[in-house]
């Protein structure tokens, strides 16, 4: 960046914080907000490049700011819970003071914007660049297959029969949309913990997008007799309706997202939940490396692309986090960070081709167990369960090293934590490597 | 459901206990959990701001440029010559100065570049590490060695680097163009090791020697840089010399047990050669490592087998023994 001397604009740093839904972007926020807050105590301050740095102040202007108080509020009670889930977009803005020498022309003070959004959302990028009947196709390829062929077979049946040809049925229409995302909140969840879910807004609507106005659903007998070329429809048929409103859809409600929140960043932190993914197996591991690749495959289109262009403008730090470490022990929490790195090989290193810093780490934005060791040396986790609400000690499986190729790895019985007891805003959260991603993001 | 893919590879979570059976959890110690995680502390403290030495130096040079004004003025009323004379001297005197300090600074910045690039080697040479950038890194070799002539074959072995290259390579390829430097440098410290050791060993005034010692190990210092074509200048000796000190001083438990010889046998050697000699081994194995250390900096590729041979520090220790009995 380059500061003009004696100009009073204070520069502005953009990170935005990418995820699949439930991936902790929120927690995370959170995190941040709390340890800029307390810069100077706690591991942030050992950091030598941000020594610099003597004041985190958040601050409330942005609109729509993100619910700091409510994150808080959640991690600070008792008994502790995690924030809710994100509805809808919004901003965190914190502003930094910078101690710099007498003589020093540069800004003595800096914000921090971060971007917090439903992860349910990001998915819809893959669908910027699909037409209708490519639409069709994609979902067609991963519903034909086990296990979403399983989780919904009459729907998909019922998809595949209808004719596009044929007059629509508006309120048969609305029907199967309604189907079909409740469908899609199936897979999200245990046991199958699917990641391509689209369209995202179908989940989650967002303030002003409202699915029933403009209704669409994947048409699959499109796909099995298409011969190629964009297909023709009558006026007023399935195929006309579906295309219309998808186009309106991907157009007027996923692009502007994007193109609006994405062009602006500095860095980008993409956090992908590991851990979860894999203690719902294979299928749940693929889905979501295939949602990753896609989602992050922008990065490394050209700027002759518009996408690429969106991405690449100003985007030179890139960070890939695999969250909630703090489940493992610290043997495995190492081991987490390469399994990462293999995880997801492929677009790592592609990304590392490009002029962008790259980082892969694992981290935890607020540690929620505390490591018990026995006289024998053996260790154990003691954290609270967070459906049940009850104390639990356990120890988590040893990992491998790397990733098995063919994904076929399932962690058994890991409970999800709840909260520590005890947080309090005037100490920086209990977390796992926060202050080496902050550095690695806000380094000069 | 058909699943043809093998049976998935299950990792369990053993459950210990779950409600009141749980030692209960504060939130203290989960805090002393992550502290002790926290990254190591830095080796040396952070800079602190300079400031005080700032103001004094630049009310220094003020100072003096109003005194030479002063006396260019008086001069140039006495004698226009004169005035021409002092001003000529004066931006003389200035501009070497400058030049003096620009080069001390280049000198002190291809040492930091050196450590860069050795750091670049070791990161790569992490479990998963990415193997990309191999074409920049020896562009950069090759653009802070091609400055000087005597480097020309080193740089000729990077011009057939290509992208193909990992840094494994890389790094072998440096290792053999750098292996006469290495020979040459390894003789001289043996043997400025055994006479800086016999010297010791001698001396009369062992006090009064360490004196000795010390610039002998200076220009021991000097010596093994200019083998490896580095002109040092103020500011980068003194960096190097820190850096020296520095790597003797925080090396890890396992490198100083491997470090030239064991403890025991040294132990051993002292019993039998008696204090004064036992003193001159000492001296003689800390010019060793002092010289091994100096070694390792000059190079743009870190240390994969050891520089200097393990046994110089059982010659040195013979040498002296024998020269001293004798
Ligand atoms: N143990 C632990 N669990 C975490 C951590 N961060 C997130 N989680 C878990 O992940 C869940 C989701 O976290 P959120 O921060 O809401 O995730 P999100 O990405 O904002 O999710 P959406 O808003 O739904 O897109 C939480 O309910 C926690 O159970 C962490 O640092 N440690
Ligand atoms: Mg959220």
């Amino acid at each position: 960046m380059v500061y003009l001397p004696f100009t009073s604009k204070i520069p502005v740093t953009r990170i935005g914080i990418t995820g699949l839904s439930q991936a902790g972007k929120s927690t995370l926020i959170t995190a941040v907000i709390n340890h800029l807050e307390n810069i100077r105590r706690g591991a942030l301050a050992k950091q030598t490049t941000l020594s610099g740095l003597t004041h985190g102040h958040w601050l409330r202007d942005a609109t729509p700011a993100f619910d700091y108080d409510a994150g808080l509020h959640a991690l600070t009670n008792s008994p502790p819970s995690w924030p809710n889930s994100t509805t809808d977009w919004s901003i965190a803005r914190i502003e930094l003071s910078i101690d710099r020498p007498w003589y020093s022309t540069k800004p003595r003070r800096r914000i921090i914007e971060l971007l917090d959004y439903p992860g349910e959302w990001l998915l819809d990028l893959c669908l910027l660049e699909w037409d209708y009947p490519t639409f069709c196709a994609q979902v067609w390829s991963w519903c034909s297959q086990a296990p979403r062929a399983a989780i919904a077979a009459d729907l998909i049946q019922t998809l595949a029969a209808i004719d596009p040809q044929a007059p629509v049925d508006a309120a048969y229409l609305l029907e199967l949309q309604q189907r079909w995302a409740a469908f899609l909140a199936d897979s999200r969840l245990p046991p199958y913990q699917l990641s391509r879910n689209l369209p995202g807004r179908f989940l989650l609507n967002g303030a002003h997008y409202h699915p029933e106005h403009q209704p669409f659903i994947p048409l699959f007998a499109l796909n099995l007799s298409s011969g190629g070329g964009a297909p023709k429809f009558p006026a007023h048929s399935w195929g006309a309706v579906c295309t219309q409103n998808y186009l309106a859809y991907r157009d007027h409600e996923a692009k502007p997202f994007f193109s609006r929140h994405f062009q602006s960043l500095d860095a980008q932190v993409i956090l992908i939940d590991l851990l979860g993914a894999m203690t719902a197996g294979s299928a749940a591991l693929k889905d979501m490396r295939a949602a990753l690749e896609g989602v992050l495959q922008p990065f490394t289109y050209g700027t002759d692309h518009w996408l690429g262009r969106l991405f690449r403008r100003k985007i030179r730090r890139v960070a890939v986090c695999a969250t909630k470490m703090d489940h493992l022990l610290p043997d495995d929490q190492k081991r987490l960070q390469s399994l990462a790195e293999s995880y997801l090989y492929d677009t790592v290193q592609r990304l590392a081709a490009e002029s962008i810093e790259l980082k892969v780490m694992a981290i935890a934005a607020v540690q929620a167990a505390r490591i018990q060791t026995e006289a024998n040396g053996e260790q154990s986790l003691i954290g609270r369960d967070k459906r049940t609400g009850q104390a639990v000690q356990f120890t988590p499986p040893a990992l491998p090293q790397t990733m098995p190729h063919n994904l076929n790895l399932k962690i058994g019985d890991l409970p999800q934590l709840a909260p520590p007891p005890g947080l309090d805003r005037a100490h920086p959260f209990p977390g796992r490597r926060i202050d080496q991603l902050l550095a690695f993001l806000l380094a000069d | 459901m058909p699943n043809s893919s093998p049976p998935e590879q299950l990792l369990r979570t053993v459950i210990h206990a779950t409600g009141d059976e749980v030692p209960p959890i504060d939130a203290e110690q989960i805090y002393q959990d992550q502290t002790t995680e926290a990254e190591p502390e830095p080796l040396l403290p952070a800079a602190h701001n300079p400031w005080l030495t700032r103001l004094i130096t630049t009310a220094l040079l003020i100072w003096l440029i109003v005194i030479w004004a002063q006396a260019v003025v008086w001069g140039w009323a006495l004698n226009t010559l004169i005035g021409l004379t002092l001003l000529a001297a004066g931006s003389g005197i200035f501009g070497g100065f400058l030049w003096l300090g620009w080069q001390a600074r280049r000198a002190r910045h291809k040492l930091d570049a050196i450590t860069a690039i050795q750091a670049q080697f070791l990161k790569a040479k992490a479990p998963h590490a990415p193997q990309t950038g191999v074409l920049n890194l020896s562009r950069r070799i090759a653009q802070l060695l091609q400055k000087n002539p005597q480097q020309a074959a080193l740089v000729q072995a990077l011009s057939s680097v290509d992208e193909s290259w990992t840094y494994t390579e890389l790094a072998q390829q440096l290792e053999h163009s750098y292996g006469a430097q290495d020979r040459i440098a390894a003789k001289l410290i043996q043997r400025e090791a055994i006479r800086t050791g016999i010297f010791i060993a001698a001396s009369p005034y062992p006090l009064l020697d360490f004196l000795l010692v010390a610039w002998r190990n200076v220009a021991m210092v000097e010596r093994v840089a200019l083998i490896y074509h580095l002109k040092l200048s103020t500011p980068a000796r003194w960096h190097l010399y820190q850096m020296i000190l520095r790597n003797i001083a925080f090396t890890t438990v396992t490198e100083t047990v491997l470090d030239s010889v064991s403890q025991s046998w040294l132990s051993n050697v002292l019993l039998q050669v008696g204090v004064r000699a036992g003193q001159g081994v000492g001296v003689a194995l800390y010019s060793v490592r002092i010289g091994h250390q100096a070694m390792r900096l000059c190079r743009v590729v870190p240390e994969t087998q050891p520089l200097v041979d393990r046994n110089i520090g059982k010659m040195v220790i013979e040498a002296v023994r024998s020269k001293t009995h004798s």
